[in-house]
């Protein structure tokens, strides 16, 4: 039988009321969300970059003021001594020997969800975007050991992962 | 607008459960990962194991570890040094009940030796004093085989972690560097084997990082190894520089270890990709 209007938004309301408090309690339901999903944000629309970078300082140009070498970059990418990034990290255009991990988000399609800015400031400043991860920070402008890559390695990692589209 | 307290309750267990162990995240602010009460729930590694490593490692014929416990058990029984004594002459065969309680209880502090002894450390200790026999170094055949010998004999028993008296700095100590990033890739213990046990690394499966199955035999390394070398492989995976044998800090770390995995029996030798 047809319930009226009111039976039906009362009804709704009385299933969702809990989980509604719930959520209300803290100041956003992002924030909510991201505290209990753990440290690993959901790739989803509502945690793109650019969602964040208006809070945060201006994103980094390029380190070298030259465009990087995406064939070079994809070897940054997958060897272990450099960037190892298949080890967190799943692309589905790597061959499946190279184990790829599942910490991080899968890459694929990296290239159409962050511009080069973007992408560079994740490698740069990974918990600017995402505060509990365990992503280091793979540039420091000190060098030497402390930095993992080199200034022209990340332009070279950025120019490769603008090409995953 | 009140928080309902079951919904709370309910959501609470379930993103605790879900994230594994969701006390351990540094917060945004500063507050330290480690000021969280330690894993909830205590997860032995072969749950991580792909099905026909754990198999091999519940099946001693097919445990390639189980030749060394097999040698160890030769040596406990074989006379060695300028006293011409075995392991046995003092202790019997199988060990006595005295020397299974103390395995299960290391690192702990020895009144004799005057400091914080590990299973291989009381080895060499014996060694030297009891049979004045030359030490074993910490990776060789006879150290392996003796402490998957030892381990094996205390299987099903969970370390005791007596965490009294001088061993509960040593406790803090461990407790510190688990928490601790290293490395030039700053990884903490804790990044790894609480925040994201589960998860897929490398190509293996992340553990929440135990220490009751060691020694294990590693099958990619064609060996066995000891705590220490696991220590020193995680250091290299974090690009942080490994310790020499008998580091003080891999003797905190493995108090720790053995006190966080609280009710988990020791499940020695292990079988591990």
């Amino acid at each position: 039988m047809a319930k009226s209007p009111i039976e039906t938004f009362l009804c709704v309301a009385a299933m969702i009321m809990p989980a509604a408090a719930f959520w209300a309690t803290d100041a956003s339901a992002a924030e909510c969300k991201r505290k209990t999903a753990g440290f690993y944000l959901e790739d989803t629309e509502a945690n793109r970059p650019h969602k964040f970078s208006s809070a945060l300082e201006k994103l980094p140009a390029s380190l070298t003021g030259a465009p990087g070498d995406p064939e070079h970059g994809r070897e940054v990418f997958i060897s272990m001594e450099k960037g190892g990034c298949a080890t967190c990290h799943q692309l589905s255009s790597l061959p499946r020997a190279m184990g790829q991990g599942s910490i991080g988000p899968a890459l694929d399609g990296a290239g159409s969800r962050y511009n080069e800015e973007q992408l560079r400031q994740v490698l740069l400043q990974p918990r600017a975007y995402f505060p509990e991860t365990i992503m280091p920070s793979y540039y420091r402008a000190e060098g030497g050991d402390v930095s993992v890559l080199s200034a022209s390695e990340i332009e070279d990692l950025v120019a490769y992962l603008g090409t995953l589209k | 607008m009140k928080v309902q307290p079951a919904a709370a309750m309910f959501f609470a267990v379930i993103a605790a459960s879900a994230s594994g162990g969701v006390e351990a995240h540094a917060q945004p602010g500063g507050q330290p990962a480690e000021a969280a009460a330690p894993l909830q729930v205590a997860v032995p590694g072969e749950e991580f194991l792909p099905a026909a490593v754990r198999a091999k490692q519940q099946d001693d014929f097919d445990n390639p570890a189980f030749p060394f416990v097999q040698a160890g058990e030769a040596a406990w029984a074989k006379a060695e040094g300028e006293k011409g004594k075995a392991c046995k002459d003092c202790h019997g065969a199988p060990p006595e009940q005295r020397v299974t309680s103390a395995v299960v209880s290391y690192p702990s502090y020895a009144r004799d030796a005057k400091q914080i002894l590990t299973l291989p450390a009381r080895i060499n200790f014996c060694r030297k004093h009891a049979l004045r026999a030359p030490e074993l170094a910490e990776g060789s055949d006879q150290m392996m085989a003796m402490t998957a010998y030892l381990r094996w004999a205390v299987r099903g028993r969970a370390p005791t972690a007596d965490v009294s008296g001088p061993a509960e700095a040593v406790l803090e100590k461990g407790k510190e560097l688990y928490f601790k990033k290293i490395g030039q890739l700053q990884y903490s213990c804790a990044d790894c084997h609480n925040q994201n046990f589960g998860q897929k690394f490398g190509g293996e499966t992340l553990s929440q990082g135990h220490a009751v199955a060691y020694p294990v035999f590693s099958l990619g390394q064609k060996r066995m190894i000891s705590l220490d070398e696991r220590f020193r492989m995680c250091n290299r995976l974090a690009r942080a520089e490994p310790q020499a044998e008998g580091s003080p800090d891999y003797i905190a770390l493995e108090l720790y270890l053995n006190w966080r995995s609280k009710d988990l029996p020791v499940t020695a030798p292990g079988v591990r990709p």
